[in-house]
């Protein structure tokens, strides 16, 4: 593996945004971070399409998606992902403030291959982030393109 | 004749006169055939003593052939008036002599016969010869007519009959009459009596006895027969007393009808129940009474349990009161066509409008409070929905802004830690504690309200690993605190392991928070079977305890006995493990004195008896 693929998080808050980034940069996790703030825009990117439409070729090592957008969310998202054949060998890892039951429940259904509910607490939360950038983009070997 | 209806007295009395007047005319019978022989030996005695003397007379005559001699003989017959004809036959047998003398020739026989009389017809007639010495000289014929003296004699033999009877028969009457008295008269009293007592059903009449012949034990046996009937009579009439007491007391109404559905008896309470007397109803057809809406089901009812004699048939059906009113009646209706005692069909029924009512009523009451359970559980069941969504919206929209409030404090504290000045730092830690101690209320909510929510999930749990699991997870908060336990054996229970695990976390860690003060802490984990058949677990600590005036306090949410100063917490873990429980079927409850210590006691059932619970066995001999 010669260049770092990015990481694509896909996060309508803009201040969850900002502290994920916060929290992957002060981790020094060096791949590229592409932010699509809404589940329309990530798949967008996903698909190389609309605003998209002139990125370089390549999927990203791991998606970081919140569960919780208007519109598309995150389990149409996951779902549209593990759905295409293209696509479904992509990870995903879903970040969310929900424990609920039934999130759980039908992400792990669609597929999913994390699920972590963000701390409340920005220590616990940084980590939590260093630890899944590390792993996810790092440490885990993607398929094979 | 006597015949089978002629009273006995006659009849007796007929006997004995037939009896002696047969007597009589057989004795007389044998006595006239015996006169009759005598007298006709007699008579013909008499011819020959006559014809004796004739002859004699007439021999000389004869000898010198002297008709006229013999003729004037002959005449002197005259006195025998019997004598019809005499003759007299020389020794050549010519006819010499002949009485009467003008007698024609053709009534004599024209020769002479064999000597001796006999009786030809009403007659004696006979021959006798005339003989002088050794000297035949002729004979003579005699001819007398016995018709007469037969007649005389027969007339006298027929009156001296009859008066012999009849002194006979009065006497016989008469002897009869006094005799047939001692015979007839018990009979008699006999039958008296019976005919008093069918009459007047009197059975306490009896018969004097005034003999000690067959008829004195024939009275006497119809005086034992009378104190037997007599004493059964009052042995039926005490039962039938007490069995008409029994109907007639009985609050239920009690009514026979007869194949045609007449009524033929009703006791007394119909009128207690319908108003109608017995009397007025007995005949009338029992149809009539029924509702004309019930009245098909009776009939049904009644044609069927005609084929099934002796079965009880329940029967409901309505009846107008008196007043107007319908009832519902109630009754077992049997029938008894066949029994000989009863011959009808019996029915016993009573009121039972007030119990049909109340049926109605709870019926009602029912389909009301089933339609408001649909209602509420759909009612609770959108509450539920707007729960969840509610709870999902804290879960997730409330924690974002706190987690924001903490990531950005930290960031501003690493970012400008050395521009700030102690306070500025101080009051940007409140900030992010503020929010972490937040955030930890609203995840303890959050797990409160899915206990209450989320599915139980039973399977067979294993106390004692469970305990052990929650004690490891419980070692940090221990650390290197001195803590000694007892634990007893603990059952495998039927349980949702993960909200049990709940249970188990919050008490323990409750039982390790509260003691961390004791140089020595003890926890004692037990466990029985309790007087209602359940598991009754126990943890007991040594620890602040709690005044039991607010142990009512210790289970409600955000309830808490102790500040956060002292003991950490939400005031929500109790309440958890007061929701686990009673979504079990189990109870809790709690026992402390402050600075003493507290048990926490919680029940579970116990499933029924399968091969997973023999563990428990041995508990209470080690306590």
């Amino acid at each position: 593996m010669t260049t770092l693929r990015p990481i694509l998080l896909i996060e309508d808050n803009p201040n969850d945004v900002e502290l994920t980034v916060a929290a992957l940069k002060g981790n020094h996790v060096a791949n590229e971070i592409i932010v699509a703030r809404h589940g329309g825009e990530g798949l967008d990117y996903l698909y190389g399409r609309g605003k998209f439409a002139e990125r370089p070729l390549g999927l990203p090592a791991v998606v970081f998606l919140d569960l919780k957008m208007p519109k598309v969310d995150g389990l149409d998202v996951l779902r549209a992902v593990k759905q295409d054949p293209e696509l479904k060998t992509l990870p995903v890892v879903m970040l969310t403030s929900s424990r609920e039951e039934a999130d759980l429940i039908e992400s792990y259904k669609l597929g999913v291959n994390a699920y972590v509910v963000k701390p409340v607490g920005f220590e616990q939360f940084s980590d939590a982030i260093r630890q899944l950038g590390m792993f996810w983009a790092v440490f885990n070997e993607p398929p094979p393109q | 004749m006597p015949t089978t209806h002629t009273p006995i007295q006659r009849k007796l009395m007929v006997i004995i006169l037939l009896t002696a007047v047969t007597a009589l005319l057989a004795t007389r019978t044998g006595f006239f055939i015996y006169e009759y022989v005598t007298f006709r030996d007699a008579v013909r005695r008499q011819v020959a003593t006559v014809s004796h003397v004739i002859a004699a007379n007439s021999s000389a005559a004869l000898a010198f052939k002297n008709a006229e001699d013999a003729n004037e003989i002959l005449a002197a017959l005259r006195a025998e008036t019997h004598i019809a004809a005499a003759a007299l036959y020389d020794s050549s047998g010519a006819l010499f002599a002949r009485y009467p003398a003008d007698a024609p020739n053709n009534i004599f026989p024209s020769a002479p016969g064999l000597s001796g009389y006999r009786f030809e017809k009403l007659s004696v007639v006979g021959f006798e010869p005339v003989t002088q010495g050794d000297k035949f000289h002729g004979t003579l014929y005699l001819r007398l007519d016995a018709g007469v003296i037969l007649r005389e004699w027969l007339r006298d033999s027929i009156v001296i009959t009859v008066i012999v009877i009849a002194g006979a028969f009065i006497l016989a009457y008469l002897i009869s009459k006094r005799l047939q008295k001692q015979i007839s008269v018990p009979i008699l009293a006999l039958a008296e009596t019976a005919k008093a007592i069918s009459l007047r059903q009197d059975y306490t009449v009896r018969v004097p006895t005034r003999t000690g012949d067959e008829l004195g034990l024939l009275t006497d046996a119809f005086n034992q027969m009378l104190e037997r009937i007599h004493n059964q009579s009052l042995a039926l009439q005490e039962r039938e007393r007490r069995f008409r007491a029994l109907i007639e007391q009985s609050a239920d109404a009690i009514a026979v009808i007869d194949a045609e559905y007449n009524f033929t008896y009703l006791s007394p309470s119909i009128s207690s129940v319908i108003g109608f007397s017995a009397a007025e109803l007995i005949n009338s057809h029992s149809i009539d009474q029924v509702h004309p809406d019930d009245a098909p089901t009776v009939r049904d009812t009644l044609n069927r349990l005609r084929t099934e004699p002796g079965k009880p048939f329940r029967l409901v059906w309505r009846s107008q009161h008196k007043d107007g009113q319908w009832l519902w009646l109630e009754g077992m209706v049997t029938n008894l066509l066949s029994d000989p005692a009863v011959k009808g069909i019996v029915a016993n029924f009573r009121d039972v409008t007030e119990r049909i009512r109340a049926e109605a009523e709870v019926r009602k009451l029912n389909t009301t409070l089933e339609q408001r359970v649909v209602e509420r559980t759909a009612e609770l069941e959108s509450v539920n929905k707007e729960l969840e969504s509610f709870s999902y919206s804290v879960s997730h929209d409330l924690r974002a802004p706190l987690r924001h409030i903490t990531g950005f404090a930290d960031m501003l504290m690493n970012r400008s830690k050395a521009k700030l000045d102690e306070t500025s730092q101080r009051y940007l830690d409140i900030i992010s504690n503020s929010a972490k101690q937040m955030g930890v209320l609203i995840d303890d909510l959050l797990v409160f309200s899915r206990m209450g929510r989320a599915e139980l999930r039973h399977t067979q749990v294993d106390t004692a690993a469970l305990v052990d699991e929650v004690r490891q997870d419980l070692a940090t908060d221990i650390g290197s605190r001195r803590i000694t336990w007892h634990i007893d054996e603990l059952p495998i229970v039927h349980a949702d392991r993960a909200m049990l695990k709940q249970v188990w976390v919050n008490l323990l860690s409750n039982a390790v928070k509260y003691t961390r003060n004791r140089d020595e802490a003890a926890i004692t984990i037990r466990c029985r079977e309790n007087e209602q058949g359940m598991w009754e677990f126990s943890v007991a600590d040594n620890g602040a305890g709690f005044d039991m005036q607010y142990a009512g306090k210790l289970f409600g949410v955000f309830q808490r006995l102790h500040t956060a100063e002292e003991f950490e917490g939400t005031g929500v873990g109790l309440a958890n493990v007061q929701r686990i429980i009673i979504r079990h079927g189990g109870r809790v409850w709690a026992e402390g004195k402050v600075d003493i210590g507290a048990t926490f006691y919680f029940t579970l059932p116990i499933p029924e008896k399968s091969p997973h619970d023999n563990t428990k066995t041995d508990s209470a001999d080690r306590r």
